[in-house]
């Protein structure tokens, strides 16, 4: 491999990895069923959170957000190198997730954006510094075709509902809950709860045959109570296998904003550019 | 080109910027000496008039920015605040920073965001250093120099800007505009807007215009500049 395509490859990397920490910010995240970290309270439980039921809280998301835009920074650590990002996410239900990553400075390095239900998902994916751009159909079970796409992919596939089907809670650890995959389409997707908060999430995607699991883990924590339905102002991300950890923290947070629609709609295929 | 190498350009972009803030006595007499028309005329029509006008005083937007950039030399230091508002495309409200800047020569600058959350970085020759006040670390700064060096150049006249850039004349006297000569650059930077005060020639605005329509504005608040001989040190 030239010097050249190490250098493309590494700043792709990066920018995987910066879009992977954006994932957290929704709430969401994903991970391989390996050594997740061990659950952690929330720092501060909302008022009346503890009094729920495990169940209560991994479902409570399911309809009580119908849209919502978060500004973020990211600090993303890959073996001896660290990287500072900012972005914005959008998400608008049922099914629509877009997120934009910024240098410190304004540009755009990661425009994505995923449409789609449990059946099937598009997604137009654009790296404008290197001049990629992916448009990508999949269906159940289908591998992702890159890691660049399937980052952002992650963040969709959070962003959908939890509890199609009740969670279920896995033998012989407290406060962990499997849930539905199919909503999805994941291998698998599970939850741990804490102090009546979802405090760690799980997604692990289809692989290919051979190929390593699909998977990153996200920890929640500093709910915002003043929110209508509190979310994590603060999420730490690990993918052990990757080799690389990621630190977000929440901005600002804008509950139900009226998001114009054009914001969702995806570009004609074998257009070179995310709807912008 | 990466995005550490991007982000390192518009930071470094900012600062030369600022660094041209080393014009303002010169700018500010040849305005005075130079320009009939008032300053300072901030109508749409009055803008293109003087900034054609700009352009006729100096021969072409190339020589007036050659002229200013010549025009820097003495500076070694330059503080400001700054305001920073990132306009997404289809998206209603911007996202604002706001915080301060400082440059000392030859290439230091250290970039302080404020709010909405404190976050310093800083550019000292060939290192990056980022993170929350009081946890600066070293970050990743792939070709950062090379592109700091680069960018440095279009605006100290130690290179051959023209050659990278189409320099236009702005909306307005002492202002710009930067378009990318290389198809890679102006794939995601439409232009480069630069503003000065056509009073005394510190720099006031900064503005990205991507090809994705999206927007990033820097207002600078220039409150110091340091003058010495050139190639001394900023005390």
């Amino acid at each position: 491999m030239s010097a050249g395509a190490r250098r493309r490859r590494a700043a792709r990397l990066w920018t995987c990895v910066a879009a992977s920490a954006i994932a957290a910010a929704s709430g969401c995240a994903a991970h391989r069923g390996a050594p997740v970290t061990p659950v952690a309270a929330p720092t501060a439980a909302c008022p009346g959170a503890t009094e729920r039921s495990a169940v209560e809280a991994i479902c409570a998301r399911d309809g009580a957000v119908r849209a919502l835009q978060a500004r973020f920074r990211s600090t993303v650590r890959a073996g001896d190198r660290t990287r500072e990002a900012e972005g914005v996410l959008l998400l608008q239900g049922p099914g629509a997730v877009r997120v934009k990553l910024f240098t410190l400075a304004g540009l755009t390095v990661y425009d994505a954006l995923w449409v789609g239900d449990a059946r099937a998902v598009e997604g137009a994916v654009s790296l404008p510094l290197e001049a990629k751009s992916f448009r990508v159909r999949l269906r159940p079970g289908e591998p992702v075709p890159d890691p660049t796409v399937g980052v952002s992919l992650a963040l969709w596939a959070l962003w959908q509902q939890r509890c199609a089907e009740p969670p279920a809670q896995v033998a012989d650890r407290p406060g962990r809950f499997e849930l539905d995959p199919a909503t999805a389409q994941a291998a698998r997707r599970e939850v741990a709860v804490g102090n009546g908060e979802v405090v760690e999430e799980l997604v692990v995607r289809p692989a290919a045959p051979g190929a390593p699991e699909d998977a990153v883990a996200a920890r929640y924590a500093d709910p915002d109570c003043t929110l209508r339905f509190p979310l994590p102002r603060r999420i730490e991300m690990s993918a052990p296998a990757q080799g690389w950890r990621a630190e977000v923290k929440i901005l600002a947070i804008d509950e139900d904003p009226e998001l114009d629609p054009r914001l969702f709609v995806l570009p004609d295929a074998g257009h070179e550019d995310a709807a912008s | 080109m990466s995005d550490e190498r991007l982000t390192i350009a518009a930071l470094a972009l900012v600062a030369s910027v600022a660094g041209a803030a080393r014009l303002a006595q010169p700018v500010a007499n040849v305005a005075a000496a130079e320009s009939p028309a008032g300053a300072g005329d901030s109508s749409p029509g009055a803008a293109g008039a003087s900034g054609r006008a700009t352009a006729a005083r100096c021969g072409s937007p190339e020589a007036c920015f050659a002229r200013i950039s010549a025009m820097q030399r003495d500076v070694r230091a330059i503080r400001a605040d700054f305001r920073q508002v990132k306009r997404i495309a289809l998206l209603r409200d911007p996202l604002v920073s706001t915080g301060t800047l400082e440059f000392r020569a030859p290439d230091h600058v250290r970039w302080e965001v404020v709010t909405p959350e404190p976050l310093v970085v800083e550019i000292d020759g060939g290192s990056l250093r980022a993170g929350e006040p009081g946890n600066v670390a070293k970050v990743e700064q792939e070709g950062a120099l090379a592109v700091f060096r680069d960018l440095g150049e279009i605006f100290t006249a130690t290179g051959n800007y023209a050659k990278r850039f189409a320099i236009q004349a702005g909306a307005g006297d002492a202002s710009f505009v930067l378009v990318p000569r290389d198809p890679q650059i102006a794939r995601v930077l439409s232009a480069v807007e630069l503003t000065f005060d056509p009073a005394n020639g510190v720099p006031r605005r900064v503005a990205l215009r991507e090809a994705s329509g999206d927007r990033t504005e820097i207002d600078l608040d220039v409150r110091e500049v340091e003058r010495g001989a050139p190639g001394g040190r900023a005390g």
